[in-house]
C-alpha cells in the first residue's frame, strides 16, 4: 500500500532532516532526543493513532526552536513538511485499514494524494509568492493584519469544530 | 484530539512565534496548514441522508450456523467521497465470511449492497443499527450517525429430546396428556377395581374379583392420563455458575433446561420458564410449539447476574398453582437448601436437576493431591446436600456434565412404556 510506504517514509524525513540540522550545529543531546522520539513515532504509529498528532508537534515545535537558533531553514521547514505529510498520511491510513477487501482502496490513495499535493502546491506557493512580492506595511497596518487574521482562523477553527 | 484542533494551535503557535521573533519563515510555515484547513472545510462532507435496509438470511439459528447479513444503503442526499459503514456486530458473533465494514464513496441516489456472514454462541443478537461516518477526503471534518435499522438473530441453544420423563404432581389439568392423574377413568395404567357399569367394556371386567360375588361384576379401573403444568427454573446465579479462571457450567445448564422444556412440551404439557439470573424473567405457561419457541428465545437471551438465594423467589400461584410439577435447573450451593424446602412445603412437587459443579472443576484441575482432598471435601458437602433434599421429598438427578444429558435423565427420571413396564411386574394387569 503506497499510504503505509508514504506513512512511514514521511515520518522518518521529517525527523531525520530536524536531528539533521541540529547535530551538524552541535546539538548532539537534542538531536538524541529527536531520534529516540522518532523511533518511538514509528513503533507508535502502529497502534495508536494520536501519536500523528503528537509527532506533528513536536517535529514542529523542533523547527521553529530551530529557526530561533538560526539552524538550516531548509532542513528545518522540510522536517516540518514532511511531519505534516506524516500526520495527514497517518489519518488516512487508520482510515483505510478499516476497509473490506473487495473496497477499491486504489481510488482511494490516488485522489488523496492528488489533493495533498495541491494543498502542498498551492502553499509553497503562497509561500514563494510571499517571498518574491513583498509589500511594507507599517506596524500599525501590519498589527491589524495580524489581529485580524487571527481572528479569522479563530472563526475558522470554531465553525470547522461545530461542523463535526 | 481532534485534527483540527492540532492544525488550529500549531497556526497560532508558528503565528505568534513568527511574530514575536520577526521571523517570516515561521508565518510562511504555517501556510500550508492555512490552506489544509481550508480545503477540509471545502470540501467536507454535507448532511448525511442515507437510507439503510438490513435482510437476514434467517433469524433463529442454531449455535455455530451460519447467517448471512445484506445490507442496502443509498445514498439520497450529498455525494459522500470517504463514507465509512461500519455495521455494529454485537458481541458474540463471529464473522465467517465478508466485513460488516465498507470504504466506499457514494454519489446521488447510488445503492451499495453488500453481504457478509456471521456466526455465534447462543445468544440473542439485536442487529439494529449501522455506523455510518463520512469524511474530507484529507479526514479533518467529519459527520458520523447511527442509523437505526431492523433486524435480531436468535442463536437457539440445541439440545437432544428427551423421552417419557416421569413426573407425578399431585394436581394435573383437565386434558389428555402423559401424565398419571391418580383419578380413575380411561387410561393404561391399572389403578383399582369398582363394580361394572353398564357401557364398560367386557375386556375391562375382572373376571377373578367378578367371580368372588355371584351377584356382580367388577371392573377393571385405569389411572386416567392428562397434561400437568411444569414450571422449569433455570439458576442463573453468577456465584453458583462461574469457578475459578472464569469457567462457567451454565451453559450445561441451559443445555439441561432446554432439553427438558423441549420434553415435557412435546409430551403436550403446559410449560413455563423462569430465568432466574441478571434478572427474573418469566416466560408465562403455554402449550404446543409456539411456546417451544418462546421458551427457546428466552433460553437464548439467558445470562448470569447476581441473584442471591432461592429464599426470596416467589412463584405466582395464578402462574403455577399448588401442586404442579416444578424443575430446578442448578449447579446449587448449601444455602439453596432452605429455600427449595419452601417450594416444597408450599405444595409444589420438585425435581432438582443439578449439574455436578463438582465433577466439572475437577476434569479442569490438575491432578494434585491438594486438588484430590479439596474435591473430596467438596463432594461430601455437596453429597450431603442432595440426600438432604431427597430426605425433603425432592427429587434430585445428580448430572455429571462429562456424560450425555439424555441418558443420565433416562435413566432417572424415565418412564419405561407400559408394555415393559406390565412385563417387568410379572405378567398382565
Amino acid at each position: 500500500m503506497i499510504t503505509t510506504a508514504g506513512l512511514y517514509l514521511s515520518i522518518s524525513l521529517s525527523v531525520a532532516l530536524v536531528t539533521w540540522g541540529f547535530f551538524a550545529y552541535g546539538f548532539a543531546t537534542q538531536a538524541l532526543g529527536l531520534v529516540i522520539f522518532g523511533i518511538a513515532w514509528i513503533i507508535g504509529q502502529i497502534r495508536w493513532a494520536w501519536i500523528a498528532s503528537l509527532g506533528l508537534s513536536v517535529v514542529t515545535l523542533a523547527a521553529v526552536l530551530g529557526i530561533f537558533y538560526n539552524l538550516p531553514i531548509s532542513l528545518m521547514a522540510g522536517g516540518a513538511l514532511f511531519a505534516f505529510i506524516a500526520w495527514d498520511l497517518a489519518e488516512f491510513h487508520f482510515r483505510l485499514k478499516k476497509a473490506a477487501k473487495e473496497d477499491y482502496i486504489g481510488a482511494f490513495e490516488g485522489r488523496h494524494f492528488t489533493r495533498l499535493g495541491f494543498i502542498l502546491i498551492a502553499g509553497f506557493g503562497v509561500v514563494l509568492f510571499s517571498r518574491f512580492f513583498r509589500v511594507r506595511f507599517n506596524f500599525e497596518i501590519a498589527a491589524l493584519l495580524v489581529l485580524a487574521g487571527v481572528w479569522g482562523i479563530s472563526l475558522l477553527v470554531g465553525r470547522l469544530r461545530r461542523s463535526e | 484530539m481532534s485534527r483540527i484542533i492540532v492544525s488550529g494551535l500549531l497556526i497560532f503557535i508558528l503565528i505568534i512565534a513568527g511574530l514575536a521573533g520577526f521571523r517570516g519563515e515561521l508565518i510562511a510555515l504555517a501556510i500550508p496548514l492555512v490552506i489544509y484547513l481550508l480545503a477540509g472545510f471545502l470540501w467536507g462532507p454535507e448532511k448525511l441522508l442515507l437510507d439503510v435496509k438490513r435482510v437476514l438470511s434467517v433469524e433463529r439459528v442454531a449455535p455455530g450456523d451460519p447467517a448471512t447479513v445484506t445490507l442496502s444503503i443509498r445514498n439520497m442526499g450529498f455525494p459522500l467521497e470517504n463514507l465509512l459503514l461500519e455495521d455494529t456486530l454485537p458481541q458474540g458473533l463471529e464473522i465467517v465470511e465478508g466485513s460488516p465494514r465498507r470504504l466506499v464513496s457514494l454519489r446521488v441516489d447510488e445503492t451499495l449492497t453488500w453481504r457478509y456472514t456471521v456466526k455465534g454462541k447462543r445468544g440473542y443478537y439485536p442487529m439494529n443499527s449501522l455506523r455510518a461516518s463520512a469524511k474530507d477526503l484529507l479526514g479533518l471534518v467529519e459527520r458520523a450517525v447511527i442509523i437505526p435499522t431492523g433486524g435480531q438473530l436468535f442463536v437457539l441453544p440445541t439440545a437432544p429430546r428427551l423421552q417419557r420423563i416421569a413426573i407425578r404432581p399431585r394436581m394435573t389439568r383437565v386434558y389428555a396428556g402423559s401424565i398419571p392423574a391418580r383419578i380413575g377413568g380411561p387410561g393404561i395404567e391399572f389403578f383399582g377395581v369398582r363394580e361394572y357399569q353398564p357401557g364398560d367394556p367386557q375386556h375391562w371386567i375382572n373376571w377373578r374379583a367378578s367371580a368372588r360375588y355371584s351377584n356382580s361384576l367388577f371392573s377393571n379401573e385405569f389411572e386416567q392420563e392428562r397434561v400437568a403444568d411444569v414450571g422449569i427454573i433455570l439458576d442463573g446465579r453468577r456465584n453458583v455458575n462461574v469457578f475459578g479462571s472464569g469457567r462457567s457450567i451454565f451453559e450445561h445448564s441451559v443445555l439441561a433446561a432446554t432439553s427438558l422444556a423441549d420434553g415435557f412440551i412435546a409430551a403436550g404439557n403446559r410449560v413455563g420458564l423462569l430465568v432466574y439470573g441478571k434478572y427474573i424473567n418469566w416466560t408465562y405457561p403455554g402449550y404446543g410449539k409456539l411456546q417451544r419457541e418462546k421458551i427457546l428465545q428466552s433460553l437464548a437471551r439467558a445470562d448470569l447476574g447476581e441473584s442471591e438465594v432461592f429464599s426470596g423467589l416467589i412463584i405466582p400461584r395464578r402462574l403455577f398453582p399448588a401442586f404442579s410439577q416444578m424443575v430446578l435447573v442448578s449447579p446449587l450451593e448449601s444455602s439453596d437448601f432452605k429455600g427449595l424446602v419452601q417450594f416444597r412445603s408450599a405444595g409444589y412437587q420438585l425435581i432438582v436437576v443439578s449439574p455436578d459443579p463438582v465433577a466439572y472443576e475437577v476434569s479442569h484441575l490438575p491432578r494434585t493431591a491438594a486438588v484430590d482432598l479439596a474435591a473430596r471435601m467438596v463432594r461430601i458437602e455437596r453429597e450431603i446436600l442432595l440426600h438432604r433434599l431427597q430426605r425433603a421429598g425432592i427429587q434430585v438427578v445428580n448430572w455429571n456434565t462429562s456424560q450425555p444429558f439424555e441418558n443420565v435423565v433416562q435413566a432417572a427420571l424415565s418412564r419405561p412404556p407400559a408394555w415393559l413396564r406390565a412385563i417387568r411386574s410379572g405378567g398382565g394387569i
